[in-house]
């Protein structure tokens, strides 16, 4: 009963979305529970801190919306995102604006990543409040992430070299409740990335990107492996795992997300994407036999330039270090800091090459990883920890008419929001 | 090397030699014929494994041989951009021409794939041409095998109950959508139903298809070039013209008893008899365990082709609507030849260890991302450096410090020893 309330909650507010809500549900996990299984959509909201969000109506009326400036790029920069103010409600939020006639996306991806979204209701989850169409533009009503993505992050002068451990806990542990209740709910996410990791400006951590979502339940049965590649998703490629990219008969199931959180820690903590230096089919090669990313650190760069050495000599070639050769600021940090050997053996044990052996998002969620942030809240902790970044902008100080975008866009630079956001 | 594999292909520029000697011509189509060939020539003439060189078509890389049709073979391919499986259908122009109406088959074949579009009729991504060469390529899904090589892949040639019905339904369902469009397919067999990795099947191979005239009021069609044994009475006994639909219903209903007997419903040592039996009509069909399958079989083969079922009727008839639970019995795609690998993993995989390991250590020269230079018979013609992938812009910086040592050519997979 408590979910139907919830569901129709979210369901006034997007009319057209009309989406059944699945009678596969899983009982969930205690884990979960805060945001859940509360019996009223006030507790519900009372939980995801901070906002009121989902006691707002925000109506598919383009009217009701105020656009202030652009403040990146998605979608092979074919959608802009702007900053946005709901007029009715006072609360600022950020539109995803995609030109229909112009963009060279399936319409249908779009389609599925609308319907996708709003099958889901998790606080680590971004929520998609509306979407319509208004002249030939396909807008998308999302909340503001003051930080933007974990991508910006790491692009960030401050963090080029990784994000510091603790951080990186705190954020990864969110992502994989949201894969936990994705998973449980029959999804393969496909599509985990830094830059599908958005932070909001009071710290709360949620997963987007939900175009290449996989549904496994087909006709009420849950599929055990699926086969289908998803061929338009050519900027996630380098954090696929190897069977995802096999295409063989065997397929994959969603411990090929597991394998991506294990990218997506290396992109954290390195600062870098794994094998981002080489052409795709040189990536192809490199995870099919066997080559496992790790995290730079004291323990591991010695290693990898003794390898890199030998490689010169022996002939054969990790492929892994290029980028941090010829850098020597990166080589010092990298060489000096030390990750806790259980972020090690996280990273490891998610990269494992045969999918069996990766441990599920659950397992994953008891890792010994975790026990720095255990029964603390990404809130309170986060926004210290990624100082001196600024999130992009406070609700609460956004400009209140045109006049003052000019300081907003001055501020945006400092921010550095130069990479793309990818929703 | 070069010329080598010329030789390999030029041998099978004269098959028409072959054709009255082997029965399996006019029951089977023209596969049995090229897989002879392929075996000759890799047991015997070229067969090298240890060579591998990497080629390019535009943007795909190719690997080995899946199968041989009568216009040319068809290779898998790997899409460099998104690293998505394809497979290439290569067709020769000089070989295209010694085939009655070769060159009109396939631009029809590619004028009706352009604009199909369904999960169960196969998708054609692209077309490429290479004029010196005078060859063409059709980049199309990739599909593990199709139905006849997995029926012969098993000493009993026929499928499960369930496998049968699984691909049966889908085949109708192509068939429906086709029919929609206004095309009648006219020569579906187990040949020409492939299987993709998920066992999706796709109906494929429209080159004797038909497109009706939009105007056009009924399906009536005059012509027919589809394989002998799955053909109705009525082209069987030559008559002018023909209810297009329901020959495909015809070639579906023998397809059905074929799948499921393992044998065919008529038979004959030549073209002649075989019409003779067909042009009778009668039949009979073993035992399967399930009257329902055998009346529909039977509703399928109908002699009178105002009687036989239409689609509609066979998508309402019991046994399509049956659900038949999944036994363990399952008949797989079989490997490649000279291969042994049930799970049809990449074959493009030790050309790609040719085309990024190969020969630089043997030169002990320093390896160089972003820089290939492969000779390419892509479309845009005179081989042409190629650039599958662009490094990042900061990598790119550092790299032009160093020498730039162009890799030229790939021809040994030296650096990875599977």
């Amino acid at each position: 009963m408590s979910l139907m309330q919830c569901y129709c909650s979210s369901k006034k507010s997007v009319p057209e979305a009309d989406i059944e809500e699945p009678l596969y549900r899983k009982p969930r996990s205690r884990r979960e529970s805060p945001s859940w299984s509360s019996s009223s959509a006030s507790d519900r909201a009372s939980t995801s801190s901070a906002s009121n969000y989902n006691m707002v109506d925000f109506r598919p009326r383009p009217e009701d919306y105020q656009i202030f400036t652009v403040i990146g790029h998605a979608c092979n920069e074919q959608a802009t995102i702007s900053l946005a103010k709901h007029i009715p409600s006072g609360t600022h939020i950020t539109i995803r604006r995609i030109n229909l006639e112009e963009c060279d996306i399936d319409f249908g991806i779009l389609q599925h990543e609308i319907l996708a979204s709003k099958q889901f209701a998790h606080s680590n989850i971004l929520p998609l409040y509306s979407a319509f169409i208004h002249n030939k533009e396909l807008w998308a009503v999302m909340p503001l992430m003051g930080y933007g993505s974990c991508r910006d992050l790491v692009c960030h002068a401050q963090f080029t070299e990784g994000l510091p451990e603790l951080a990186i806990a705190f954020i990864l542990r969110d992502v994989l409740q949201a894969l936990e209740y994705i998973h449980a709910k029959g999804f393969i996410h496909r599509g985990i990335r830094a830059s599908h990791i958005l932070v909001s400006a009071n710290g709360q951590v949620r997963l987007s990107g939900m175009r290449y979502m996989l549904d496994t339940i087909v006709g009420g049965a849950k599929e055990h492996v699926v086969h289908d590649y998803p061929t338009t998703a050519i900027k996630s490629l380098h954090w696929m795992a190897p069977e995802i990219l096999e295409q063989n008969m065997a397929g994959y199931d969603n411990k090929s997300d597991i394998y991506s959180i294990g990218i997506t820690a290396c992109e954290l903590a390195n600062g870098c994407v794994p094998f981002a230096d080489m052409p795709l089919t040189l990536m192809l090669l490199e995870k099919m036999s066997g080559t496992t990313p790790r995290l730079l650190d004291n323990t591991t760069v010695p290693d990898y330039i003794m390898e890199e050495n030998q490689n010169m000599e022996g002939g054969t070639d990790s492929g892994i270090l290029r980028d941090s050769e010829g850098n020597s600021r990166g080589d010092t940090i990298k060489y000096q800091r030390i990750f806790s050997s259980h972020f090690h053996e996280f990273v490891e044990s998610c990269l494992k090459r045969d999918p069996t052996e990766r441990p599920t998002a659950t397992d994953l969620l008891s890792h010994s990883f975790f026990k720095q942030v255990k029964k603390k809240s990404t809130e309170a902790y986060l926004p210290n920890l990624l100082i001196p970044v600024q999130p992009l902008t406070d609700a609460t100080k956004l400009p209140k008419d045109d006049s003052a975008v000019g300081s907003l866009v001055d501020r945006l630079k400092d921010t550095d929001l130069g990479e793309q956001w990818s929703f | 090397m070069d010329r080598m594999l010329d030789l390999d292909e030029d041998a099978f520029q004269h098959p028409t030699i072959m054709d009255d000697i082997l029965p399996e011509d006019f029951l089977n189509d023209d596969e049995p014929l090229g897989t002879l060939w392929t075996r000759l020539d890799s047991d015997q003439i070229i067969y090298q494994p240890q060579r591998r060189k990497a080629t390019m078509v535009g943007k795909y890389l190719k690997g080995e041989t899946l199968g041989e049709g009568s216009y040319g073979k068809v290779k898998e391919v790997l899409d460099s951009e998104n690293l998505c499986r394809r497979a290439v259908k290569i067709l020769k122009k000089g070989r295209l021409r010694k085939i009655p109406n070769g060159e009109q088959n396939v631009k029809r074949e590619i004028s009706l794939l352009k604009r199909l579009s369904n999960k169960n009729v196969i998708q054609l991504i692209e077309v490429l041409y290479h004029e010196e060469k005078q060859k063409m390529y059709m980049i199309m899904e990739y599909c593990s095998g199709n139905l006849q090589e997995m029926l012969e892949s098993v000493p009993e040639k026929k499928f499960p109950l369930w496998q049968a019905h699984m691909y049966f339904t889908q085949l109708i369902d192509g068939l429906e959508y086709l029919h929609s469009q206004g095309i009648v397919h006219k020569d579906i067999k187990p040949g020409n139903l492939l299987v993709t990795t998920d066992g999706t099947l796709k109906i494929t191979d429209l080159g004797v298809a038909e497109a009706l005239d939009y105007f056009q009021e009924d399906d009536i069609c005059k012509t027919s070039q589809g394989s002998p044994a799955f053909q109705p009475p009525e082209i069987a006994n030559g008559l002018d013209s023909f209810h297009g639909f329901k020959v495909d219903v015809w070639s579906s209903g023998v397809t059905l008893y074929n799948i499921i007997t393992g044998k065919y419903p008529f038979e004959g040592d030549n073209v002649y008899r075989l019409f003779e039996t067909i042009g009778k009509g009668v039949f009979t069909i073993p035992d399967t365990g399930d009257p329902s399958v055998e009346d529909l079989i039977r509703g399928m083969l109908t002699y009178d082709p105002v009687k036989r079922l239409k689609i509609q009727q066979i998508k309402h008839h019991n046994w399509y609507r049956k659900k038949i639970s999944r036994t363990t019995e399952y008949v797989m795609p079989p490997p490649l030849p000279d291969s042994d690998d049930p799970l049809r993993c990449m074959t493009v995989i030790p050309y790609l260890e040719a085309f990024h390991c190969g020969e630089e250590y043997d030169e002990e020269e320093e390896y160089e991302d972003g820089e290939f230079f492969v000779e390419q018979p892509g479309p845009s013609g005179q081989g042409a450096a190629q650039q599958p992938g662009t490094p990042s812009p900061k990598l790119k910086d550092k790299k032009s410090k160093r020498k730039k040592i162009p890799v030229r050519k790939f021809t040994f997979g030296s650096c990875k020893q599977q």
